[in-house]
């Protein structure tokens, strides 16, 4: 076993944190870690050494999982009505019509559009700081900050006062 | 005060000057220091729903990934101290597995870490001694160094361990420390049946997860526990 192994085989819990956050499925999260492993050992050679692996694989995950989204809806889009089968993400500015169940984090993180719930997922479960999420995400502070703020908020809005 | 100041006082991503002026300014105002309340409630909720996630066994066809030949890799990561103590154990040169161990292949002399009693290995001396008093997170130059320590299904407490004599699993009954494991050192090399060395942590470790109820102690509860003499929780 490499020494890089090792550190993905340490770092795999909280990937499959990471992922269950994203994908909201045990099974699509799990499915998920396998595919970005094998990204990851087929791209270790583009791994910095002495940067952080933790965010190197965030960011391979999050990759494969709007990979995974967009062939979905693909999928979907070749067979039934998209607004149908639609099940997976979120347009940007949609707004939040479903009532949550209060108490039900999965349903609340999953009526998020996907780039609210991956900033969330980085920063409140995974615990990032903001400049953290926005270089693995190669985003603008400001983009990351006002992706949090709306997320928090309807996250608080769904989840109700006592959150 | 913004929404976006008090989330970034509640994710700790405002700099000392702006938190202490964000401080007063929730000292002065129940409104505010509600909202600091509430978006922390919010916080610690959405990161613990998750959290139980990185104590959930990896599956193994994940961790046969990364480590195809281990048959042990499924823990989740409060145990990183396993595979440490897997590397140690399997450093052990020239070592013997013994899966129920021979007496003749055992270190010699009464005063020897290994002695039987009714029909069972128990630990003596030194190992004893060791097993008794030792922590995981305090190990001391030349002795036995404690791997991990856990409750097993019957309710005992349970170390693995290595040293000069060898490496095992030892669990604590009203008269001492039974050795369910021991992997011999140099001293029973040639001797009788064995196995060999590479599959050592792998025995232990596969023995020890074979047995424990929940998860290993952490430094605390093995401090608990030791001080409590290892009397059966």
């Amino acid at each position: 076993m490499t020494e890089f192994e090792r550190a993905l085989l340490d770092l795999l819990p909280r990937l499959r944190r990471f992922a269950r956050a994203l994908t909201l499925d045990h099974a699509d999260a799990d499915d998920l870690c396998q595919t970005a492993l094998e990204r990851a050992l087929k791209a270790e050679s583009s791994w910095e050494k002495g940067s952080r692996l933790d965010s190197w694989m965030y960011r391979i995950i999050r990759n494969c999982w709007i990979d995974e989204v967009r062939a979905r809806k693909r999928r979907s889009e070749t067979f039934v009505a998209e607004e149908a089968g639609a099940s997976v993400g979120h347009a940007d500015d949609r707004r939040i019509e479903a009532r949550v169940e209060l108490g039900n984090v999965d349903r609340a993180m999953a009526e998020l559009p996907p780039e609210q719930r991956e900033v969330i997922a980085l920063i409140l479960v995974e615990g990032l700081a903001y400049k953290e999420a926005a270089e693995l995400l190669d985003l603008p502070m400001g983009t990351v900050t006002s992706r949090l703020v709306r997320g928090r908020q309807a996250l608080m809005e769904m989840l109700g006062e006592a959150a | 005060m913004t929404d976006d100041q008090i989330i970034a006082y509640v994710d700790g991503e405002l700099g000392p000057i702006d938190a202490l002026r964000f401080e007063r300014a929730m000292a002065a105002d129940a409104s505010l220091a509600d909202a600091v309340r509430r978006h922390r409630a919010l916080r610690a909720r959405i990161g613990g729903h998750f959290a139980p996630v990185v104590e959930e066994p990896v599956p193994a066809r994940l961790a046969a990934m990364l480590n195809p030949s281990a048959n042990v890799v499924a823990f989740p990561p409060r145990t990183r101290r396993w595979f440490d103590s897997g590397r140690r154990y399997a450093a052990i040169a020239a070592t013997l597995v013994i899966g129920l161990v021979v007496g003749q292949m055992l270190p010699h002399g009464s005063a020897g870490p290994v002695g039987e009693r009714n029909g069972v290995l128990v630990a003596r001396g030194a190992l004893a001694d060791a097993l008794d008093g030792e922590l995981a997170s305090m190990p001391r130059a030349g002795g036995y160094r404690m791997g991990v320590s856990f409750v097993s299904r019957d309710r005992h407490y349970c170390r693995t361990f290595s040293g000069p004599a060898g490496a095992g699993l030892g669990c604590r009954g009203s008269e001492g420390w039974t050795l369910e494991r021991f992997v011999a050192g140099d001293g029973a090399a040639g001797r009788g049946a064995y196995r060999q060395a590479g599959s050592a942590s792998a025995e232990i470790l596969g023995a020890a997860q074979d047995m424990m109820a929940g998860d290993p102690l952490d430094a605390a509860e093995e401090r608990r526990a030791r001080d409590g003499g290892w009397r059966a929780p």
